[in-house]
């Protein structure tokens, strides 16, 4: 598509200057300030701080319950997204095969998307009391000890569970729409051409669904980072001994909570990283495979 | 498919899709109608049929009058309802001109721009808390509701160009070729005929903005947790933090806290779907 051009206009700068503005102050400027603070060093009162290069670094490096805590939120975000993404797009698919309700089951299955992080964490909780909890009670009357309390697998199943539970329908909203965005005569000439459902799918409509596949990737995988926040703080808390704390939430323990910025900072600064790589990697690498 | 029904072993095959959707809706609803039906019971009601239905002998609204007298309800969801009203109208007029200029414009600073938006998506404004709670005290917002709104602002622009700029994009050129052929002036163009033209889209970018926003658990508790400024969200989970084994008060401040976004989901939802439907995300 050709644009416009405008030799030496100042409207294009009009237009985006507010965003320029908001996006120095709010991004950029917060940015920066946690790389320098990351280089920080408070003393216990908070009253002075020394520059300390990359000790804060190879503080949080060497420690242990952050090395775990990454390998925790690289797990549960690979399985929610995979997961989520995958259930959904089986049910979509099911859904736009329907003629009659397929406009209730999407305004039904929507309702998930609109519920806060920390309410689904109750909810959770709510499903796991050991009182009334009635997947509490239905696990354990299958046999097994189930137990979220004490039991690092089983926490991380939980705070999984309710993860996916939320995040279904929202993948469900866009695979519907991108479904039944795919015009009816591909449709049609897909089934004259190719009798198995199967082999349909996956050689059209599949492809046709990438783009969405995609954007509903990098959607997923931060929903996993970061929004899975109010999820963990209200059921597990990162319990038992902080088997189930995504990197995120060790930030807002150690640098709200713990007071230690530097420190806080520096898990930032390496979110930060691990994030823009991950972001570009999935641009260069899986958008490549995409056929718009 | 509307073509391949023609089938008769289809009528089978209907059944078993509905089956399984049916059986995926109750998974996704149980939690919330359990949480919905108990808040109207009383405490013996809940503990002896959890699953029941209210009835005549264990229909109660002891959990809202408890909320309501202890906690200020009305105010959590004013501030709520404040918060997220005003940075939506922010969010989509500045998004909606960034788009427009991203998408219209060919200038230096374009490609750097949309790079950055796409860095946005992904990077979420989180991780700069630290300096973000600095900055709000220094400028002495802390515990305001302007503190949050400026921060959600900052939020929800990266996504919402996005979703418009690609939305944009199908704008027919002979409209705006039309309008500069007549002599119409470029804010004109923008605000006279792109501005009502991308009204599908704006649906789509006002839930993805608003909900967000309205759940939001991490801003509430860092820049405005005091007295009188709180959002539902935080409001709901310091509450339930004191209450936590008086279930008829959890469940009924649990189902005030999801009632009220859930009617303005199903407001919105069709609007959302048109604008999904038309290629806002493609």
């Amino acid at each position: 598509m050709k644009r416009v051009q405008f030799e030496h206009s100042a409207v294009p700068y009009l237009f985006v200057a507010p965003q320029i503005l908001i996006i120095s102050i709010f991004f950029l400027w917060p940015a920066a300030q946690a790389v320098y603070q990351s280089f920080l060093l408070e003393d216990a009162f908070g009253m002075s701080s020394q520059f300390v290069w990359f000790r804060n670094f190879e503080d949080v490096l060497s420690s242990s319950s952050w090395t775990r805590s990454a390998v925790f939120t690289v797990v549960f975000s690979v399985l929610v997204a995979v997961i989520s993404i995958t259930l959904s797009l089986f049910l979509a698919v099911r859904a736009d095969e329907v003629i009659r309700g397929a406009k209730s089951y999407r305004t039904m299955l929507m309702w998930g998307y609109a519920i806060a992080p920390p309410v689904a964490g109750l909810l959770g909780n709510m499903m796991f009391n050991p009182l009334m909890g009635d997947l509490y009670k239905a696990f354990n009357s299958f046999g097994f000890e189930f137990n979220h309390i004490q039991n690092a697998n089983d926490a991380t199943f939980v705070v999984i569970l309710i993860a996916v539970w939320k995040q279904v329908s929202v993948n469900f909203i866009f695979f519907l729409s991108g479904l039944q965005g795919i015009p009816k005569s591909v449709q049609e000439a897909a089934t004259l051409d190719c009798k198995s459902a199967e082999r349909r799918f996956w050689t059209i409509t599949f492809p046709l669904l990438a783009p969405t596949t995609f954007f509903l990737l990098v959607i997923n995988l931060t929903y996993a980072f970061f929004e899975t926040f109010g999820i963990i703080d209200v059921s597990t808390k990162g319990s038992p001994g902080g088997a189930t704390a995504t990197l995120v939430y060790k930030v807002y323990v150690d640098g709200f909570i713990g007071a230690d910025l530097g420190g806080s900072s520096a898990q930032s600064v390496l979110l930060m990283i691990m994030v823009s790589v991950l972001t570009v990697f999935q641009f260069r690498f899986i958008e490549r495979k995409v056929h718009y | 498919m509307s073509f391949s029904n023609i089938r008769r072993e289809d009528a089978s095959r209907a059944v078993i899709v509905h089956a399984i959707l049916l059986t995926y809706t109750l998974v996704a609803l149980y939690p919330i109608f359990l949480v919905v039906i108990n808040a109207f019971k009383t405490r013996k009601g809940i503990f002896k049929d959890p699953m029941g239905l209210p009835n005549a002998d264990t229909f109660s609204l002891e959990g809202f009058t408890k909320v309501l007298a202890k906690s200020d309800f009305e105010l959590f969801f004013y501030n709520s309802f404040s918060v997220t009203i005003i940075t939506i109208v922010i969010v989509l007029l500045l998004a909606a001109m960034a788009a427009w200029a991203l998408s219209e414009y060919k200038f230096p600073g374009n490609t750097v721009l949309a790079l950055y938006l796409a860095i946005g998506i992904m990077v979420p404004i989180r991780l700069g808390s630290v300096s973000i709670l600095n900055l709000i005290v220094d400028l002495g917002l802390i515990n305001t509701l302007t503190a949050l709104v400026m921060v959600y602002v900052a939020q929800g622009l990266p996504l919402a160009i996005f979703i418009l700029t690609e939305f944009m994009h199908q704008i027919p050129k002979d409209l705006k070729e039309a309008a500069r052929c007549d002599g119409v002036g470029e804010f004109k163009i923008f605000f006279a005929i792109i501005l009502p033209l991308i009204r599908p889209a704006v649906a789509t970018v006002a839930v993805f903005t608003m909900i967000p926003i309205w759940n939001d658990l991490w801003f509430p508790l860092i820049l405005a947790p005091g007295d009188g400024k709180q959002t539902i969200t935080l409001g709901v989970q310091q509450f339930i933090g004191q209450y936590v084994t008086d279930w008829n008060a959890v469940l009924a401040s649990l189902s005030l806290a999801i009632i009220p976004i859930l009617v303005l989901y199903l407001i919105f939802s069709r609007q959302l779907i048109r604008g999904l439907t038309s290629g806002a995300v493609k």
